[in-house]
């Protein structure tokens, strides 16, 4: 069955368009928006001067390809980004934005407390990442990406969302309070 | 094909991907970095690759739903479908044999439960010719799963007829969802050992694929009745997912081959003792299927999807039956939202099933082969009375199935949100379970009871209705979730099941056949829809979380039956009283300890079963993992820990149940 089924379906692949985003390439892109619209607390790696801009991608391989391919080298407020894989939630040495790629609600919990008391940008992508006290989460309406943002937890961090980018996200609050 | 040869298989298949992939590769187009000049508004409007499924947020959601995550798989190690069920509330999830289980919802569980819809991405894996799931051969490999969802009670408004007490819905992983590789390998005490294999990668821009192969196999765990179980099994099952997405676009193309080799008993009635002879048979199930999904949004807010597939199994079982079974469906799903304030699904199918039922030695089906072909339409409205507030949701499903005609199959439902941390849920369906071939075309003798008197024998046997009309249910449920805190959420469902159509066997009169010589006493035990059930219960599910990586899980279930059938019907397994749980209680402890140490440790505790004698169990099952990097896990684990071995439940077909051990396993996970 499969031999039948390949041979026939690779050939229509080569006449597809491309140039469409994949869904981490969008990410990626957002991701650096992100970095530009938000400012971090004082002494955070967040908002040094002279270090790199590192944004820690926690088990999505698919992203971190396309973080390194497109977002790694390009400049934050006169900063160089750089991309890091990040193998430990509690890993966040660095860090000035942390995207976490589990749906694991206990691995996201331990990761927002630490990032929380380090002042760093958490975003997720998972159904209920921003209730828990998550900053940015991504999620899907039709065949668009879209983002809501728990306004509460960026404050408590000290870090602070323009409004540019409050504008288009769809605002949650934590369900009863920070955990 | 043997294990090696089809790994091969799988790896040139993943080669010759690779080769085609390259010149697209060369062809990438520049454009992908030309999203990164995009502003954020511009990021807003880029449509991804992908169609969004109608995600339903289960706390708001109208009916009795508990999901079971990638990560709750992990977590818990379950090596299969079936043991992850036993996670879930309201369900009854019992291991008969080896490889075979009874599993059922609110009631009605068994062997072949009947009134419980299990598919796996859309494709219905309910037999038509037993009237239920036949899970030894479904038994998916775990890291195939994206999530199980589990709904209690009846479905039928969106899947149909046979969605009675309960859908579930085993959903695995998009080809576009994984990345690199994966190998996993497991073994136990109980002789079950797995490896499961899995290389995903992408073609181009628009291209991913995925490519599977796993091996099962579990040793015989040693008869009930002390002796050979005959249980042993060994499962391939290998297969490949594609996925092409342009702009509004998503093809999903997906297919498996599986074979199975197991042993069983073959329950023979005799005339000598033993009057109930377990003949050891071994049989032989490999089957396969290929599915092809169109997903397309047409504008923002509306979204049609085109699915068909084609599946075909052949299972022979040496001493009692041979069947082939092919089926063909077709469906079509628009979504759309109207207003702000509606969300409407509309739809249809067809599907046709060709059987071909050949009995071997006690067993007769007649017709040998059936053709049945089923049509449907359904259409189902959210209308939202208060915006974010309130929602009411009227839906039904029309179904042409050949032998009751049309079925309507209707249900409302109101959920009401007096605050994002709080919805109250309400519903009354109605959903129907239609005939399959084994309750209108089998005979098969149940009993041969020897005369006193040196006069002939009598013979009890099972024998098909073929007016057998459908059993009904009607089924009134309601629930509150609430989220008083972050850390806490409780989930509570109350539901009454009132089944007015229950099959049931008929005794008839002892009638003399003469032939052959010296003739027997028959007593034909006849499908009809007399019986009368109501089944009423509650479920409770609450969840705490006391620190960040610590999480507390509590389930409890309770279901009361009261069930009535005729004083000249024959007692039937499953279909009765006492076949299913009164309590049912679980507790689960999921922990994250720093340096990516998981501990698990879950206590099930299930009620007696009196129509079976069998006593209420109490199990342990524990986990301990340890990740040293993203690469690799090594876990150690234990099922049914500080329980002695016994039986969990009584087959209706009458095979003797194994002793279900305690358990350890070992297992390594390597990614790439």
């Amino acid at each position: 069955m499969l031999p039948v089924l390949l041979p026939g379906m690779i050939g229509g692949a080569t006449g597809g368009p491309q140039g469409e985003p994949s869904d981490s390439q969008l990410r990626a892109a957002f991701l650096f928006r992100f970095g530009q619209y938000a400012s971090w607390p004082k002494g955070s790696d967040g908002a040094s001067a002279t270090a790199p801009f590192v944004i820690g991608v926690f088990a999505d391989p698919a992203l971190l390809k396309e973080m390194a391919r497109l977002v790694a080298g390009r400049m934050i407020e006169g900063r160089t980004v750089s991309v890091r894989a990040v193998d430990q939630v509690e890993d966040q040495e660095g860090l000035a934005v942390l995207f976490l790629g589990t749906d694991d609600p206990l691995l996201i919990g331990r990761a927002i407390r630490v990032a929380r008391a380090r002042g760093i940008l958490t975003v997720g992508y998972t159904d209920g990442f921003a209730e828990r006290g998550g900053m940015i989460n991504f999620f899907h309406e039709d065949a668009k990406l879209r983002f809501e943002v728990n306004v509460d937890a960026t404050a408590n961090a000290g870090l602070r969302l323009s409004s540019q980018l409050l504008r288009l996200a769809r605002l949650v609050k934590s369900q009863g309070g920070e955990p | 094909m043997t294990y090696r040869s089809a790994t091969r298989a799988c790896l040139l298949l993943a080669l010759s991907l690779g080769s085609y992939a390259r010149p697209l590769g060369a062809q990438r187009a520049t454009a992908d970095s030309a999203i990164m000049e995009l502003s954020l508004e511009q990021l807003m409007g880029v449509e991804v690759r992908s169609v969004s499924r109608r995600e339903e947020r289960v706390f708001e959601a109208p009916a009795a739903v508990f999901v079971l995550t990638a990560a709750d798989l992990r977590r818990t190690g379950v090596s299969s479908v079936q043991e992850a069920l036993q996670l879930a509330p309201g369900i009854q999830a019992a291991q008969l044999r080896s490889s075979q289980w009874a599993i059922g919802s609110r009631g009605f569980a068994g062997q072949y439960a009947n009134k419980l819809l299990v598919l796996i991405d859309g494709r219905s894996v309910y037999s038509r010719l037993f009237a239920g799931v036949i899970w030894e051969e479904e038994n998916l490999p775990i890291s195939e799963i994206e999530r199980i969802e589990v709904i209690r009670g009846p479905g039928a408004t969106l899947w149909g007829a046979n969605a009675v007490n309960g859908v579930i819905n085993i959903v695995t992983k998009a080809a576009s969802a994984t990345d690199g590789s994966l190998a996993t390998a497991r073994y136990g005490r109980d002789g079950q050992a797995e490896v499961a294999l899995q290389h995903s990668g992408s073609a181009g821009e628009a291209w991913s694929y995925r490519l599977f192969a796993n091996r099962k196999a579990g040793d015989a765990l040693g008869s009930l009745a002390g002796g050979e179980s005959n249980d042993d099994w060994k499962l391939l099952r290998t297969g490949v997912r594609t996925m092409w997405k342009r702009a509004g676009d998503r093809l999903t193309v997906s297919a498996d081959a599986h074979q199975l080799k197991y042993g069983t008993n073959f329950p023979q009635a005799r005339a000598e003792p033993p009057y109930l002879f377990q003949l050891p048979e071994r049989n032989d199930f490999s089957g396969g299927h290929a599915l092809a999904r169109w997903e397309r949004t047409l504008s923002p807010g509306s979204a049609l999807t085109l699915q068909g597939y084609l599946s075909y199994n052949h299972r022979n079982a040496m001493s009692s039956l041979d069947e082939k079974e092919r089926t063909i469906d077709l469906e079509v799903q628009h979504q759309l939202t109207i207003a702000e304030r509606q969300r409407v699904v509309w739809g249809g199918g067809y599907r046709s099933v060709d059987e071909h039922n050949r009995g071997i030695l006690d067993m007769v089906f007649s017709p040998v082969r059936v053709t049945e072909q089923f049509f449907n339409a359904f259409v189902q409205d959210e209308i939202a009375l208060v915006p974010h507030r309130a929602f009411v949701t009227l839906g039904g499903k029309l179904e042409r199935n050949p032998y009751s005609g049309w079925e309507l199959q209707p249900k409302a439902s109101l959920s009401v949100l007096p605050s994002a941390r709080q919805t109250l849920w309400a519903s009354v369906a109605r959903a129907v379970r239609i005939p399959a071939s084994v309750d209108r075309n089998v005979d098969y003798p149940q009993a041969i009871i020897p005369s006193q008197v040196g006069g002939p024998p009598t013979v009890v046997a099972l024998v098909g209705n073929p007016d057998l009309g459908s059993e009904v249910l009607i089924a009134s449920e309601a629930g509150y979730r609430v989220r008083p805190t972050s850390s806490v959420s409780i989930d509570l469902a109350v539901y009454w099941n009132h089944y007015p159509k229950v099959r049931i066997f008929e005794r008839s009169e002892p009638q003399y056949v003469p032939t052959p010589p010296p003739g027997v006493v028959r007593i034909a035990a006849t499908a009809q829809t007399t019986g009368r059930a109501d089944i009423s219960g509650a479920e409770l599910l609450s969840r705490w979380e006391p620190t960040a990586g610590w999480v507390l899980e509590g389930v409890y279930s309770y279901l009361n039956w009261d069930y009535s059938r005729t004083p000249t019907a024959l007692e039937q397994g499953a279909d009765r009283a006492g076949s299913a749980p009164r309590h049912q209680f679980r507790m689960r402890s999921a922990s994250s300890l720093p340096g990516n140490i998981d501990v698990d440790l879950t206590y099930r505790y299930v009620a007696d079963l009196p129509s079976f004698g069998v006593t209420s169990r109490h199990a342990v099952d524990g986990r301990l993992a340890w990740s040293p990097n993203a690469h690799i896990e090594w876990a150690l684990g234990g099922r049914n820990m500080l329980s002695p071995p016994q039986a969990e439940f009584l087959s209706e077909s009458r095979t003797i149940p194994s002793r279900i051990p305690w358990s350890v396993y070992s297992s390594v996970t390597v990614r790439r």
